[in-house]
């Protein structure tokens, strides 16, 4: 892999952003690797802690976003707790997550949906599609995840589940569960039902108004 | 001693049981919770991930209420826990974010109350010494693993539940049952939590790593305190089983569960058969219930 590294990049407002947005000096990581030897998830991530925490020293922010691993990150702060720096790198993947997120919003992203292409594919070949999209499937639910809390202030797992399977197109991930689920009555089909949802709605609204403000 | 409830949306759902058994097992206690009338959810990893403001407005919307009874806040969720209390403390610190918080949630939230979770207010408010006294069914001979993943000791000072690497308090609890809490390494490992939706090969991988030391170290059940820890390892035993050719068989019990069970609270309110994995023929062999309850 080959990347371009200059000083316009490692001075570029990316790395103030993030510096601002994490409230952590990025530079001062010195990669001793202790967060990508304790990371659970570091194996299965394109770039491992460590090398996200380098990348975003040199600026590089179009290979940092376009990275599966600030998606993968489960948030368990292990490298936190561990960093001997005291970087506080869970919050510096939350900061690029957000980021990336804004800048899905200029562009008005919409995660792909693999449903109008059903016709004619195998399971296989539609599965194999979704594995390399897990930055999309994972972007799919956050979003559908909030949006349950918009419309019913809880979140309604049976529906996050539902909205998930055909917003990724990955219809049938998670009903070899429902049995299991079913017989020991664990699905709630019905939703919250809150008595000042419309409170709950303003809420959605005036944080929407405060991000686009942001834009 | 008396709390402002923030059950959490699993514990109404796919983690009934956990709730059902914390609140019998405080009930017996004489510990009373008030539900937070229209609590929200609170956010977890999909606010913090795309919007900071929404992550600590959600949270905060449900400590307003609390405030308002004058009550501290208790919940059994370690995600909830770490997200309520992150929010908490946040405003606490940072007035002019409260005063930004306070406009969205249309609330006048000063920030005068704690969140606890319920391992904290078992362990340094009743006490494990009084607590001791309420066992009427001691756990003898059952040998469990204390698992408590990533969100329940995270928290950064002046939060933090116990200690970050080898936390006990778990452990203490189920000595305080009569169990004997084994000696295991994984305790803190993170268990992928919700990516079991998403990539459901990393979950399997690590449910299948925690499955695995537990079971070397001599544990016959797991004990967690947290409902994504819970359904990655219970629910989830059966794909590890397949993928990994294993054969787990390994109950896991929210911690409420043994407790009540310890204490002499009907079974009944333990809801113990919604477990996954059967756990009737381990307590059964153990002389905890009788034989003929579960056939």
């Amino acid at each position: 892999m080959k990347w371009e590294i200059s000083d316009k990049a490692m001075e570029s407002s990316f790395v103030q952003e993030v510096e601002k947005r994490s409230e952590q000096n990025v530079s001062s990581c010195y990669q001793c690797g202790k967060c990508s030897a304790g990371c659970p998830i570091c194996q299965d991530m394109d770039f491992s802690p460590n090398q996200i925490l380098r990348l975003i020293q040199m600026g590089l922010k179009d290979e940092i976003l376009a990275s599966s691993s600030i998606w993968m990150c489960a948030s368990c702060q292990t490298c936190t707790t561990r960093c001997p720096l005291k970087i506080d790198l869970a919050k510096i993947m939350d900061a690029l997550r957000i980021i990336s997120h804004m800048q899905d919003h200029q562009k008005k992203f919409k995660p792909k949906s693999f449903v109008k292409d059903l016709a004619g594919r195998t399971y296989d070949s539609l599965l194999k599609t979704l594995d390399m999209d897990v930055t999309s499937n994972l972007k799919v639910f956050a979003k559908v995840f909030l949006e349950s809390i918009r419309q019913y202030g809880r979140l309604s797992e049976v529906g996050l589940i539902l909205n998930y399977n055909i917003n990724s197109g990955f219809l049938f991930s998670n009903v070899k569960n429902c049995p299991a689920f079913l017989s020991r009555g664990k699905l709630k089909i019905k939703p919250a039902d809150l008595k000042r949802i419309d409170k709950v709605r303003r809420i959605f609204e005036k944080l929407a108004e405060l991000e686009k403000e942001e834009l | 001693m008396k709390y402002a409830y923030f059950p959490g949306c699993s514990l109404h759902a796919t983690a009934e049981e956990y709730a059902r058994s914390s609140v019998a097992v405080c009930e017996k206690l004489g510990i009373e919770l008030e539900e937070i009338e229209d609590w929200l959810c609170c956010g977890a990893t999909p606010a913090h991930i795309t919007n900071h403001l929404a992550s600590i407005a959600l949270p905060i919307a449900s400590c307003a209420w609390a405030e308002k009874q004058k009550l501290d806040v208790l919940t059994c969720c370690a995600a909830c826990s770490s997200r309520l209390k992150l929010a908490n403390q946040e405003v606490k610190e940072d007035p002019e974010l409260r005063a930004k918080v306070n406009k969205i949630i249309e609330e006048d939230y000063k920030g005068n109350i704690e969140v606890h979770h319920i391992l904290e207010v078992l362990s340094k408010k009743v006490g494990f010494e009084n607590l001791r006294e309420q066992i009427v069914k001691p756990l003898n001979g059952l040998k469990v693993a204390c698992y408590y993943g990533c969100l329940l000791t995270r928290l950064p000072e002046p939060l933090r539940l116990d200690n970050l690497e080898d936390p006990m308090v778990m452990d203490d609890l189920a000595t305080a049952m009569g169990a004997e809490a084994v000696d295991w390494p994984y305790k803190t490992e993170c268990c992928g939590a919700s990516l079991a939706v998403i990539q459901e090969q990393t979950v399997l991988r690590l449910a299948n790593d925690i499955l695995t030391i537990a079971e070397d170290s001599g544990a016959e059940c797991i004990l967690v305190a947290c409902p994504l820890c819970q359904s990655n390892l219970d629910l989830m035993q059966s794909g590890v089983n397949k993928k990994y050719n294993k054969n787990f068989n390994i109950p896991v019990f929210y911690f409420t569960q043994l407790l009540g069970l310890a204490m002499g609270i009907d079974r009944e309110k333990l809801a113990l058969s919604k477990l996954i994995v059967n756990p009737f023929p381990l307590l059964a062999e153990k002389g905890f219930i009788e034989k003929e309850a579960y056939l």
